[in-house]
């Protein structure tokens, strides 16, 4: 592969990029674009409709929505993020040692992963989050005692397919190391299939995190996440349906980022 | 009074859809009644792509880019499409009867899914006709065998299943796409025997797709060859195989023995 | 066939009880002290032990999966930590919900996904087809619980047809209550079953015993319903027997969101209490769930594809 053809980023990949980006820049700058603390209330100023002040109207307890929804980026994006990347490493060492050596070590790993997948995730999510209390670390915690499975199964095969291939085969018969010929040779040509699986993944990352802590099981109140959020405006939604709309469309907009990713990412690496 | 052709082709062409890459370039033949003629050349000369082209069963992305097929079977002397009277006068057999046939249909039910459809046969009707087909292309206790899926038959019975198929339709023409590749030498012999036996029962016409010079001196009564999409040299079977003129005939003649 | 069923029902025990022992394990090898956890930081020293006590904490371990596996085999799960009630009866109440939004999203699902992909592959590329890949990625990316929500707010505020949350008493209220959720549901479901159809429909299309179809005049309905169909199901409903998590996972957020009274809000609910029983209970039905699913999935792949059973 050239240099010219290595830089031309896939539009998919470099909008979903843009998108995340921006998203994120938002949230980094937000005491920039709004005066409003997101976590100052004011009960005076509770369920205030949108205006020139608050944007997007104040919640129950008077916060301004607009603020809110700025800084939950700062939450979101980040712990899904980490939700994505810990059972990435996890499942990736795991995948290659079960698809490079040993068939006993082979089939430990893959009944253990037989058995996490036969719990439905959120099951299983919930159930974990019970054990360890509710709260961003548990959040990841459980994520990557589940979505290391993923991983794991993908690079596995990957990595047996590739091993029988003659460059493989070559490098193994004229001695080169395991450690090298697995660094060198075998995980490059596995690593962007991961990182396009990372990008899926960190979409149901970021819906999973919401969803617990709309199920009052993730981020805990006051921090401005969005799910919680969604969560606080539920009763409201026959007049102030907007409290629970808009958290929900900025989850969308991130995970439409992160699926974007992830298909750019998918057709480079089928492209290779 | 001449005798009319069943079949007759003309400038006949085939392209990649999006490309515009022509595979055969205008290719021209007549088929009469109760003739059996041989289409050969290696694999890549058009002579499948020519064959499919007939009756419209060409891959996806593949078309007829020119050139006209006239059918002529109907009583009343009207000539049509090839396209138009497929499973109405005219029928295929394929080459591969692992694929050809419906994974999920019993034998009894795919034999006679043709008129079951298109003539409204009753089932009890459409039964009594498969049995009776299967009976005519020789599949040993038919009656079991109605029952049976497709996997669960030897590849020469499949592919008389295949025929039995065709057959349901009361073809006219018969077109053949390579019918014993994928079969064993053993069974090669006894299909190309049981078509031979249907065209004299039946008076069939056909056009036989092959690679297999053998085949060819076999039943073709005359043979045309095809090289990169063009016919280069045609006539009648033993004339072409004594005294081929022309260098790819003869190298294919050479290949073969 | 009987054969083929007794063979994958021994594979789903065996499964069972890998998850069963898992279950346990769960509660057992996790960090931190499970009668403290369940106890809350505010618990006094002889409050944890007697929680400890009551759980059986204070046995060895071999004993206590013991315990544990005959008592899950005796369908007892124990009672809720403030003893109000029977694990099991919940359970028992709250079944029939799940289960209806479970039965009617499916067979929603199957209705649309095979609309969706059947016309999206009557002209490959075009607007359909494209719509059918774009929801697919977008799709994933939106909330199940938001998407019903803003269900509440779009179709059930304004027209006021159905109930905003809640389950009912009649037949009637109760189909009217689970329409939204069976939407939602649906929504979840559709970017995988409708993308899985579509491709192996495409495949199908292309195979050489629909080319030998169309050389005996079948077309149009006739060829799909013969010859199309049936082998395009086959690798789909593969993929959703494997989806059974995801089925599952959806009502949980599903009846969070319409306040329905199933086993995925029972779950929340014991969640947040930090019931221990109910969830661990919990569990186990769901996943036994999966199992159940995983069966049915394969015995319908086996009625459609005769050739499974060699295999």
């Amino acid at each position: 592969m050239n240099s010219r053809s290595r830089r031309r980023v896939d539009p998919l990949l470099a909008t979903g990029l843009g998108i995340v980006a921006v998203v994120l820049l938002l949230g980094i700058i937000a005491p920039l674009i709004t005066s409003h603390d997101p976590l100052a209330q004011n009960v005076r100023a509770r369920l205030a409709s949108p205006s020139g002040d608050h944007w997007l109207g104040t919640d129950l307890l008077g916060r301004d929505v607009f603020s809110r929804i700025l800084h939950g980026a700062r939450i979101d994006i980040p712990l899904a993020l980490v939700a994505t990347l810990v059972p990435a490493v996890i499942g990736t060492l795991l995948g290659t040692v079960s698809g490079y050596y040993s068939r006993r070590v082979d089939a430990i790993i893959m009944r253990f992963a037989d058995v996490v997948q036969a719990f439905p995730v959120y099951i299983f999510l919930v159930a974990l989050v019970f054990l360890l209390g509710p709260g961003a670390r548990s959040f990841v915690v459980a994520s990557a005692c589940i979505s290391w499975v993923g991983y794991a199964r993908l690079v596995r095969a990957e990595v047996s397919r590739l091993k029988s291939r003659d460059f493989i085969v070559a490098a193994r018969a004229a001695g080169i190391g395991d450690r090298r010929v697995l660094g060198r040779h075998l995980l490059p040509n596995v690593m962007p299939q991961v990182y396009a699986y990372m990008a899926s993944d960190a979409v149901l990352a970021l819906v999973a995190l919401a969803s617990l802590s709309f199920l009052s099981l993730g981020v805990q109140p006051p921090e401005p996440e969005w799910g919680r959020m969604i969560a606080d405006g539920v009763d409201r939604i026959r007049s102030e349906w907007w409290l629970s709309a808009v958290p929900g469309l900025a989850i969308v907009i991130v995970g439409t980022g992160f699926s974007l990713i992830a298909f750019g990412l998918e057709r480079q690496a089928s492209r290779r | 009074m001449s005798v009319r052709p069943v079949l007759s082709v003309r400038d006949l062409r085939v392209a990649v859809s999006e490309a515009r890459r022509e595979l055969v370039h205008g290719i021209d033949f007549d088929v009469f009644p109760g003739e059996t003629v041989g289409l050969v050349g290696e694999s890549g000369s058009g002579k499948s792509l020519s064959l499919r082209s007939i009756c419209g069963l060409l891959p996806e992305g593949i078309v007829r880019s020119g050139g006209s097929v006239a059918v002529d079977i109907d009583e009343s002397g009207k000539v049509r499409d090839g396209v138009d009277v497929l499973g109405r006068g005219i029928a295929m057999i394929f080459q591969e009867p692992m694929s050809s046939l419906n994974p999920t249909m019993r034998i009894g039910d795919l034999v006679t899914i043709g008129p079951r459809t298109l003539r409204g046969l009753s089932r009890k009707e459409a039964r009594s006709r498969s049995l009776e087909l299967m009976r005519e292309v020789g599949i040993p206790d038919a009656e079991r065998r109605m029952r049976a899926w497709p996997h669960e038959l030897s590849g020469g019975l499949r592919q008389r299943v295949m025929i039995a198929m065709a057959l349901a339709t009361d073809p006219k023409v018969l077109l053949c796409d390579e019918p014993t590749t994928a079969l064993d030498v053993s069974v090669q012999d006894q299909i190309l025997r049981l078509l031979m036996q249907l065209k004299e029962n039946r008076g069939l016409s056909m056009v036989l797709v092959t690679h297999d010079l053998g085949v060819v001196s076999q039943v073709c009564d005359r043979v045309m060859v095809m090289e990169k999409g063009l016919i280069v040299e045609s006539g009648s079977t033993r004339e072409i195989l004594n005294h081929p003129r022309h260098d790819y005939t003869r190298r294919l003649i050479e290949a073969a023995q | 066939m009987t054969r083929f069923l007794l063979r994958r029902c021994l594979q789903g025990v065996a499964v069972l009880v890998a998850v069963l022992v898992a279950s346990f394990g769960l509660l057992k090898f996790v960090p931190g002290d499970p009668a403290r956890q369940v106890a809350g930081t505010r618990a006094t020293e002889a409050q944890v032990e007697a929680i400890r006590e009551n759980l059986g904490l204070n046995d060895n371990v071999g004993v206590q999966l013991w315990k544990y596996l005959g008592r899950l085999v005796r369908g007892d799960f124990g009672s809720t930590t403030n003893g109000a009630s029977d694990v099991a009866d919940l359970i028992g109440q709250n079944y029939p919900v799940t289960l209806w939004l479970i039965v009617t999203s499916l067979v929603l699902t199957a209705i649309v996904s095979l609309a969706l992909a059947s016309s999206a592959v009557r002209r490959p590329g075009k607007l359909v087809d494209r719509l059918v890949l774009v929801t697919g990625s977008v799709g994933l990316a939106i909330p199940s619980f938001w998407l019903g929500i803003v269900l509440l707010i779009a179709v059930a505020r304004p027209t006021g047809w159905f109930p905003i949350g809640g389950w009912g008493d009649s037949f009637g209220d109760r189909l009217r209550a689970v329409v939204l959720p069976c939407i939602t549901l649906t929504a979840s479901l559709i970017p995988f079953t409708t993308r899985s159809l579509r491709t192996s429909m495409l495949e199908v299309r292309q195979s050489e015993f629909v080319a030998a179809g169309r050389s005996v005049g079948l077309d149009g309905l006739p060829l799909f319903r013969r010859f199309i169909l049936r082998n395009s199901l086959v690798p789909t409903v593969a993929l959703f027997a494997s989806l059974a998590g995801v089925v599952l996972s959806g009502t949980v957020l599903v009846e969070a969101t319409f306040a329905l009274p199933g086993l995925g809000q029972m779950m929340v609910v014991g969640a947040i209490n930090r019931d221990v029983n109910v969830v661990q209970g919990l569990t186990v039905v769901f996943a036994a769930g999966v199992i159940v699913f995983n069966l049915v999935g394969d015995v319908v792949v086996a009625l459609l594809d005769p050739r499974v059973e060699r295999r």
